[in-house]
């Protein structure tokens, strides 16, 4: 990232962080900064801040699984985390830590924990992945519903905050092709399907801009969303189009950029974009 | 005055003005050579347990549908999130036990669970109407995925999902004591 946008970026949040914690009259049990981690061979850690900003203490635990997303044939995502990888996939498990990896946070109380690396000798060039979960209770105390023949219920609520976190060595690289792409008319929508592969040995992390066109190209109806694509991934859309008679095309535009992700989240990869006709 | 001096000042008068509020977090500027600040966060967490109210032997509870309006249900709430945003929501749902005794909860009902996205930069608003997106889905199916509306602004979008449950016909010689369990949802950043 050029030093401009980067500043850029640093004003953008530091503004969305001061206006974030001054919201009024909302309260939740913890937050979590940053919403991923991404640590290189060189500094072999990187820094998570929780942060109790609800009215109760919390009890926080830090595990770490290992999964990403994928996609059914209805573009469905899911995000199966599991306590071991696949074999053959880019596994940071087992040597990814954290430190500590239970505080008790009060209210109002922060906390750093320190995500440590440390990967084993002859490791080859790449990314590796995994996921923090952060792990709270929180809410009201728990409903205790008796009867008066003894028996009680209760049911407790608990929340697991998954975020990413990827440790790369030395050189990685990324990029992502369109591989199938079509649209159907649904009533006043228009239903797209793309089909996505990851290219270079690094995650793609970016976002899709879906657009219905007329037939002189003017923009009907539009479609955004943050991508994370591992390996392959299917996107549905649904546009909403108040003249559907006038849709003719979808134009996909897929580009290395990602506002919820730390800077050095995404890496650089050429934007790619298709335009494709729709059903009828 | 170079504009990293400017970013500082006005961090720091920022901070000034809303000590309460930036005493608490960790902001962290060293402007050379490198401006390290913490990101928005995203927070959240459980914020209402299922209530069956009572029930009688024999009887059933039902608490509804998951939605804005129904009390009954489970509720946890996301905020801070950005634009344009997809998240997953897993559940593990337990079952209630008490020895060999189980209590018949039932979690698969279709539209049972719901999500809604908002923007809402106050936190006092409520679903429905622009800037809003809902879904609907089955517990009992694992999860769902969700996203967040477009529109202006950014950091302020808020996630709420609720799930209800059916509790079928407590039977009449059930084990008396304490059944318990916990509902857990996983907020998955892609």
């Amino acid at each position: 990232m050029k030093p401009a946008m980067r500043m850029k970026w640093i004003v953008r949040s530091a503004l969305a962080l001061v206006a974030a914690f001054a919201m009024a009259g909302t309260v939740w049990a913890v937050s979590v900064s940053p919403l991923a981690i991404y640590i290189n061979g060189r500094e072999r850690s990187a820094v998570l801040t929780l942060y109790n900003d609800g009215t109760r203490p919390e009890e926080i635990q830090i595990n770490f699984a290992f999964g990403y997303p994928r996609s059914d044939s209805l573009g469905n995502l899911t995000v199966a985390l599991a306590d071991t990888a696949p074999t053959g996939e880019p596994s940071a498990l087992g040597w990814i830590n954290a430190f500590p990896r239970r505080v008790i946070l009060q209210p109002g109380e922060r906390q750093a924990v320190r995500i440590l690396v440390e990967p084993p000798a002859g490791l080859a060039e790449g990314e590796y992945w995994s996921r923090i979960l952060i792990k709270s209770k929180g809410g009201q105390p728990p409903i205790e519903q008796r009867r008066d023949d003894g028996i009680t219920v209760r049911i407790d609520v608990e929340t697991t905050i998954a975020i990413p976190a990827s440790f790369r060595l030395g050189q990685v690289n990324t990029g992502i092709a369109i591989t199938n792409a079509s649209a159907a008319v649904r009533g006043d929508t228009v239903i797209s399907t793309v089909d996505v592969a990851r290219s270079g040995n690094a995650a793609y992390l970016g976002s899709m801009t879906v657009e219905v066109l007329d037939a002189r190209g003017a923009v009907l109806g539009t479609h955004q969303e943050h991508l994370g694509v591992y390996h392959d991934l299917r996107r549905m859309s649904a546009i909403s189009v108040p003249s559907i008679a006038g849709a003719a095309s979808v134009r996909v535009t897929i580009e290395s950029k990602r506002e919820d992700l730390p800077p050095e989240g995404p890496l650089p990869a050429a934007t790619v974009t298709r335009t494709f006709a729709i059903s009828r | 005055m170079s504009f990293k001096h400017l970013l500082f000042g006005n961090l720091l008068a920022l901070a000034a003005a809303l000590p309460g509020v930036l005493s608490a977090q960790s902001i962290n500027a060293s402007m050379n050579p490198n401006v390290t600040i913490a990101l928005a966060p995203v927070t959240g967490g459980g914020v209402r347990n299922i209530d069956f109210g009572t029930i009688s032997v024999g009887g059933t509870a039902d608490t509804g549908p998951g939605n804005e309006a129904n009390t009954s249900t489970a509720k946890w709430e996301f905020g801070n999130l950005k634009k344009n945003e997809t998240v997953t929501l897993t559940f593990s749902l337990p079952t209630l036990t008490k020895g060999s005794s189980t209590l018949p909860v039932q979690w698969s009902n279709a539209g049972y669970g719901s999500w809604c996205t908002r923007r809402d930069p106050d936190g006092v608003g409520t679903c429905g109407g622009v800037n809003t997106e809902v879904g609907t889905f089955n517990p009992g199916s694992g999860g769902a995925s969700a996203h967040t509306p477009t529109g202006p602004g950014n950091n302020d979008r808020i996630l709420t999902v609720w799930i209800g449950a059916k509790v079928t016909a407590l039977p009449p010689n059930m084990a008396p004591g304490l059944y318990s369990g916990t509902i857990s949802l996983t907020m998955t950043i892609l």
